[in-house]
């Protein structure tokens, strides 16, 4: 499996995100290293409740786990083999995209059909 | 990773087209209207319109354009990232980028996955269907035009030994304006239906994750969201 993308310095989290796309971020933040609550609401522009639903959703669900408290009310998350399972299906869905075919055949039957 | 970026100039391409339309629908009216087309005229539809129009775009023409910026700088920290690692750096970001782009601007907060792409694709057909009446009028417009308008100008210009330069170099403006506008237009719509297959194969995705582990999630806390 590929190691994590890095959200790019320039990148400007969207406001209309589906949670979908919250979980894919999460469990790409976390799975290399462990991360904190405080952390993943910083890098992925989360308000409280909403990262605290989804970490739950995610906690509950096996996917993520809370690794240790290293200070009280300090909460440190990391994504667990079946969370880099669920990424690994979702990064063959984005090289299945990227290595389509060309687009210049369909382009061009696009064109006659309209 | 280009066709994405070609994809983001398409989606520009068409706020810089709209000052143009407008532009195009003035002259094509004062055309129809039989009033001389001369050099104030001309002058006045292609500097002053413009500067009307731009505040009216400035707006949607920044938001395009700062997509279109974040976009390019991602792709560079990706090739970066590449050089140094052969890692895909920020691949993720960058397609939800693309996601938010085309995404209908009117939908809010945590948004329902299902109905956002049924939205867009709702959204997609309704432009297409203006697009494709636009092509109708203004093919209706050009024919009125070049018949009542441009060919007694040309039979005028012969018959007087006139110069048939300034009328043809017209025309040919036009329809270059107008061709390029539909095949950008056009090709921009293919790459978002591409764009709109990948999304919902991502909602599948989503989908499939969470009636996975809703039970698992139940079984473990006793609740979900």
């Amino acid at each position: 499996m590929e190691p994590p993308t890095i959200r790019p310095r320039s990148w400007t989290p969207g406001p209309r995100r589906t949670k979908y796309e919250r979980w894919v971020e999460l469990l790409e933040a976390c799975v290399w290293q462990s991360r904190t609550q405080s952390w993943l609401m910083r890098h992925l522009g989360l308000k409280t409740q909403m990262i605290k639903e989804d970490l739950d959703f995610l906690v509950a669900a096996g996917l993520f786990k809370q690794v240790d408290e290293p200070e009280a009310g300090i909460y440190v998350f990391r994504t667990t083999e079946k969370g880099r399972e669920a990424l690994e299906q979702f990064y063959t869905l984005v090289t299945q995209f990227f290595t389509g075919g060309p687009d210049s055949t369909k382009l061009a039957a696009f064109l006659v059909m309209t | 990773m280009r066709r994405s970026h070609r994809f983001l100039m398409g989606h520009i391409f068409s706020t810089v087209f709209g000052m143009y339309i407008v532009m195009l629908w003035v002259v094509l009216v004062i055309a129809m209207m039989d009033l001389p087309l001369e050099h104030l005229s001309i002058a006045f539809v292609i500097i002053v319109l413009p500067i009307l129009i731009l505040p009216l775009q400035y707006k949607s023409a920044k938001d395009k354009f700062g997509a279109l910026q974040q976009a390019g700088d991602a792709l560079n920290e990706i090739q970066d990232t590449l050089d140094e690692r052969q890692i895909a750096s920020g691949l993720t970001s960058y397609i939800f980028l693309i996601f938010d782009v085309i995404r209908p601007g009117d939908t809010l907060d945590d948004i329902s996955s299902k109905n956002d792409a049924e939205h867009l694709r709702k959204n997609l057909s309704d432009l297409t269907r203006r697009v494709i009446t636009e092509v109708i009028f203004l093919g209706a417009m050009y024919t009125y035009l070049i018949v009542n308008f441009l060919i007694p100008e040309f039979i005028s210009a012969i018959e007087q030994g006139g110069q048939l330069l300034f009328p043809l170099a017209f025309l040919c403006v036009i329809i270059a304006v107008m061709v390029t506008r539909w095949f950008i237009f056009f090709y921009w719509r293919l790459l978002v239906g591409r764009w709109l297959k990948f999304y919902q194969g991502f909602i599948a995705w989503g989908e499939e994750l969470e009636r996975m582990f809703t039970g698992a999630a139940k079984d473990n806390h006793g609740r979900t969201h």
